[in-house]
């Protein structure tokens, strides 16, 4: 049986600018994402990432191309319609939190249930269980201002998940999260993936996540490419030293024939000047 | 930080220009204040003015024809005509009263003239006769168009009706228009037979008024003899005075406002930009040298206002006074200047309060998210 | 849940929420003052005219004022309306403007000429006359010139005695004063400077008390058919002759100012509001991801406007009381009847009126919002 896709795109563009300053920050990318699928989004910084995501997540409109989002072309909607669609089938994480500063743990998490019919009364019950779920329960009546990172985060993830979304985006969920607060982010996410039934796409630079993650998409110049963690190739530049992916990388060269990656033009242009120097230091190091 | 001051002042765009009108406006209401007494002022004296008489001779202990009431035997007239230096003489009977205009009231100046004066009828017509025999007045023609009135209508003045003849420009005012009608039947509603309220006097030429003056009170008792120059200063005076008290407060209260909206304004630019001032202090600048950028967009404001209430003024208030010549509204450069010297002192305590944010703005803050 | 989401928001930030108020409460409370100043000119008129103690108020036939008008009665004219049925007493009142000069300040004065009504009501400090040479002086003369009882007080050339201040006795930008008929012939006849008595009025109106069981209306239209020379008048019809009068000398005015001062308040609340939205755009971004339509944060806008303009009235009220009273000490002249209740509801929904017209410009900040901003810092 052919699962569908929750998310689609076909042909997806998005440029920012005009004539020489033209930006494609998307390029043509398709896209099939599935129920219940962890999906990270990896790319270099200024790859187009959060561009991605906030056309995914009907936020921002796009140069051309379609978006479905269970069945329904949303890049073909109006204003009116798009914000009833974030608030039943999109549930958003952001890297700031972004919760209101004058509403206590519990408001912040009913809030979305305002725009749905049940309504904040109707979401009580599921209200009471994500708190407990994100161990949240001792800080119901507290504000913003007063949690930590990690508590924050927390009751971001549960106000994402208080109408039960399609989908959830989260950009950069650990960014500004230690390394412990961080990976419990990411185990919460990939819990409420199985456990919910909810597809995760989200924007990271965390490598953490990448072992339990059903996909990876790695977004470069506009383009997409479906990766696995195991067609990783780490090698170090024979200049600078730098830890590149081989499997990824734009800029190689063979010599003498082996083959080497390179971080960046300048450091294949001073390998290729004087490529014995290099070589000999790198056997030397080894 | 006296670029930042400015740059994040414009950087308000729609909010700027909301501010800077709401400050207009409140000094555009203290303008406006100023203007109607200062122009009512004018009226008041706009017929001493037109007649424009030497001396003026009316009865002991009355200096002025606003709300005055002044009582003279006519034959003093003829005393004063028998003086040297004396070119000509007219008097006038003189009423402070009500007239009954298709059914609305307006209070007015009604000036009884003596035979064929030259000089205390209407200095201007728009049209119809200027001298008004028994049962006839000449009304100012903007009252006649505000009562949809024309030559040979009627109006009443106390019981008796009176037919309109002539209509005369530059003698309608809110609170004393001028209405003529002839001496004989001011005398009758007034039972003044025999009695004058002003007698009017032209000095021949080369003769100096102060001592015609002199020459008139060494002949006659019971009287006061003025210049032109002083009687109407006397009734400018009584009428400003009228006002002073009030003009004051409202130009405290429209200030006051000003100042309310230029301090929210100042307030609210710095509450947005706390982390641009934390920066600036992180980076070394000191406390003085922000104030100095807190005052400088508070001056700015209160000055764009002041400009912008100016420039109001200056287009409206003639406007108004075509469309509502009921008020007359006069903007001395005076009242101008007195207001541009408050506004000076509502930017310094406007900028007062936030000031005193900036002051508790922590450095540290700039490592914060 | 927005309404909840207002009052925190207000709760939270208490000083900017403060802030806010006093500047609304400051505009409205102009409103409230000038409103009141119209109404208080109107008000004295009225008051100083049926204060005076009559059922029925004679004047001269075609005179259909009080204040700004010469009224002269017939001498008999008296007699004839005590004959009149119904009739109990016609007390004699003349109103002569005089002008007080004092310290080379000018004033306009009404001087009320009573005889056995029509005094004084309301006096502040000292008494009502009780011999010769007195006069009660309304407390505005004493403010401007310094005046208490017990000072000298020359009209003319005759020098009263102050007896007593009264309150309540100013009217058309002028005070009162009070003497009585004996002192008026005195001062005519012993001034050096007062013209022909003769050509003088020495009675302008009659103050008439009528039977009890008797209609006012109905003796009121007795006089008139029987005595030709004389118009009879309710105090209340009068008044309100006065009160048109002014409206149409002072209306236009008025109501500009008004105006003026209405397009204040609109201006400052949207000024308001525009800094409240720029304060929370990231804020408002991060709604409109969460699904928050232009609907509901357009409510949103205009509740908050809506309730910060509620809120601010009763302060705004506070205001304007505070702004009477100072220009009622300083200029006692004046009367701002700023708190009276029928002009509190007007500007209760005027102010409404207001605050949707200054919810405008932050709804169009609110619209053109874009909701990707959710994803970028603060």
């Amino acid at each position: 049986m052919t699962e569908t896709a929750i998310i689609r795109t076909e042909n997806l563009c998005k440029h920012f600018g005009q004539g020489e300053t033209r930006v494609r920050a998307v390029d043509k990318v398709n896209l099939s994402i599935f129920s219940a699928e962890l999906v990270l989004i990896m790319g270099p910084s200024g790859s187009g990432k959060t561009t991605l995501l906030s056309m995914l997540g009907t936020l921002l409109k796009p140069s051309s191309g379609r978006i479905y989002l269970n069945n329904m072309e949303t890049s073909a909607m109006g204003e009116n319609q798009l914000p009833d669609i974030r608030a039943r089938h999109i549930g958003f994480i952001f890297q700031a939190f972004n919760l209101i500063d004058a509403l206590t743990v519990e408001e912040n998490i009913l809030l979305p249930a305002s725009l749905t019919e049940q309504g904040v009364k109707g979401a009580a019950k599921r209200c009471q269980y994500l708190l407990q779920r994100l161990d949240l329960t001792h800080r119901r009546g507290a504000r913003p201002t007063t949690l930590s990172g990690g508590e924050k985060q927390r009751v971001a993830i549960a106000r994402a998940l208080i109408n039960q979304p399609t989908v959830i985006l989260a950009d950069e969920p650990t960014g500004n999260l230690d390394s412990e607060k961080g990976q419990e982010v990411m185990m919460i996410l990939h819990d409420i993936v199985r456990d919910e039934g909810c597809t995760v796409i989200m924007v990271t630079h965390d490598n953490r996540i990448e072992d339990v993650a059903d996909r990876l998409l790695w977004l470069e110049d506009g383009k997409i490419h479906d990766r696995r963690s195991e067609v990783h190739s780490w090698v170090h530049d024979p200049v600078c030293g730098m830890r590149v992916d081989e499997w990824a990388a734009k800029i190689k060269t063979e010599h003498l024939g082996q083959h080497y990656a390179f971080c960046s033009q300048r450091c294949l242009q001073r390998f290729q000047e004087t490529p014995e120097k290099y070589i000999r230091a790198e056997q030397g190091g080894e | 930080m006296i670029r930042w001051s400015i740059k994040s002042l414009f950087s308000e765009g729609p909010g700027l220009i909301a501010s800077c009108t709401g400050v207009a406006f409140a000094f555009l209401l203290v303008l406006f204040f100023m203007a109607i007494f200062s122009g009512e002022s004018d009226r008041i004296t706009a017929y001493p003015k037109q007649v424009d008489a030497d001396i003026w001779v009316m009865q002991k202990g009355v200096a002025n024809m606003h709300m005055a009431m002044s009582q003279l035997w006519d034959w003093k007239e003829d005393r004063i005509r028998a003086i040297e230096g004396v070119a000509s003489t007219e008097s006038i009977l003189y009423l402070n009263g009500v007239m009954n205009i298709s059914g609305r009231e307006w209070f007015s100046y009604i000036v009884g003239l003596r035979g064929r004066p030259e000089h205390t009828g209407p200095a201007r017509m728009h049209s119809g006769k200027p001298v008004p025999a028994r049962g006839e007045v000449v009304i100012p023609d903007v009252l006649a168009r505000l009562s949809k009135l024309k030559i040979g209508d009627s109006i009443q003045i106390v019981d008796r009706a009176f037919r309109v003849v002539g209509l005369s420009s530059g003698t309608f005012s809110m609170a004393n228009s001028i209405v003529f009608v002839s001496y004989d039947d001011l005398a009758d509603i007034m039972s003044a037979q025999g009695s004058v309220s002003y007698i009017l006097v032209w000095a021949k030429k080369g003769v100096d008024s102060k001592a015609l003056v002199r020459a008139i009170n060494n002949r006659l008792d019971k009287v006061n003899v003025l210049e032109q120059a002083q009687f109407i200063q006397n009734d400018h005076h009584l009428a400003m005075q009228m006002g002073v008290e009030i003009i004051a407060l409202m130009t405290l209260i429209g200030s006051a406002l000003a100042l309310v909206i230029i301090a929210f304004t100042s307030y609210a630019i710095v509450s947005r930009k706390k982390r641009d001032l934390a920066i600036a202090r992180a980076v070394g600048f000191r406390s003085r040298q922000i104030y100095l950028g807190v005052l400088v967009q508070a001056l700015l404001l209160t000055i764009f206002g002041f400009i912008l209430a100016a420039l109001l003024s200056l287009l409206l208030f003639p406007l108004i006074s075509l469309l509502a010549p009921e008020i007359a509204l006069n903007l001395e450069l005076a009242a101008i200047l007195k207001l541009a010297a408050s506004t000076l002192l509502v930017a310094v305590l406007a900028a007062l309060w936030p000031a005193h944010q900036v002051a508790r703005v922590d450095p540290v803050s700039v490592f914060h998210d | 849940m927005i309404l909840r989401l207002t009052l925190k928001r207000f709760k939270a930030d208490r000083l900017r929420f403060v802030f806010m108020l006093i500047a609304i409460a400051a505009v409205i409370a102009l409103v409230l003052v000038l409103e009141g100043f119209r109404a208080g000119i109107y008000q004295q008129i009225r008051h100083i005219i049926t204060s005076r103690g009559a059922d029925i108020i004679v004047s001269q036939a075609g005179i259909s004022n009080m204040i700004a008008s010469r009224s002269v009665l017939p001498q008999l004219s008296r007699q004839w309306v005590e004959e009149i049925e119904g009739v109990s007493r016609a007390n004699p009142l003349t109103t002569l403007p005089v002008i007080y000069n004092h310290s080379n300040r000018r004033t306009p004065v009404f001087v009320i000429v009573y005889d056995t009504l029509g005094g004084p009501k309301q006096i502040a400090q000292g008494r009502g006359i009780e011999q010769s040479r007195e006069i009660v002086i309304d407390k505005s003369l004493a403010v401007i010139y310094q005046l208490r009882v017990g000072d000298e007080f020359i009209l003319s050339d005759y020098r009263f005695r102050i007896a007593g201040i009264s309150e309540n006795t100013a009217a058309f930008f002028a005070p009162f004063a009070f003497i009585t008929y004996d002192d008026l012939l005195d001062l005519y006849f012993e001034s050096d400077i007062v013209g022909d008595i003769s050509t003088l009025p020495l009675l302008s109106f009659l103050l008439v008390e009528i039977r009890p069981g008797y209609s006012a209306a109905a003796v009121a239209g007795q006089i008139e058919k029987q005595i030709p020379e004389v118009d009879a008048w309710l105090p209340q019809t009068l008044a309100a002759n006065d009160v048109d009068m002014s409206r149409e000398m002072l209306g236009t005015v008025f109501q500009l100012m008004i105006v003026i001062a209405y397009v204040i308040s609109v201006l400052v609340i949207s000024m308001i509001m525009f800094s409240s939205i720029q304060n929370r755009v990231h804020e408002l971004s991060v709604f409109k991801a969460m699904g928050f339509n232009r609907l509901r944060l357009a409510r949103a806008v205009i509740l908050e406007t809506l309730i910060l303009t509620l809120l601010s009235l009763p302060l705004a009220s506070v205001f304007a009381w505070l702004m009477a009273d100072l220009i009622e000490t300083v200029a006692p002249v004046y009367l701002i009847l700023s708190n009276q209740p029928e002009l509190l509801l007007r500007t209760l929904v005027a102010a409404l009126i207001f605050a949707l017209l200054g919810a405008i410009l932050s709804l169009r900040t609110v619209f053109r919002l874009d909701p990707a901003m959710a994803f970028r810092g603060s």
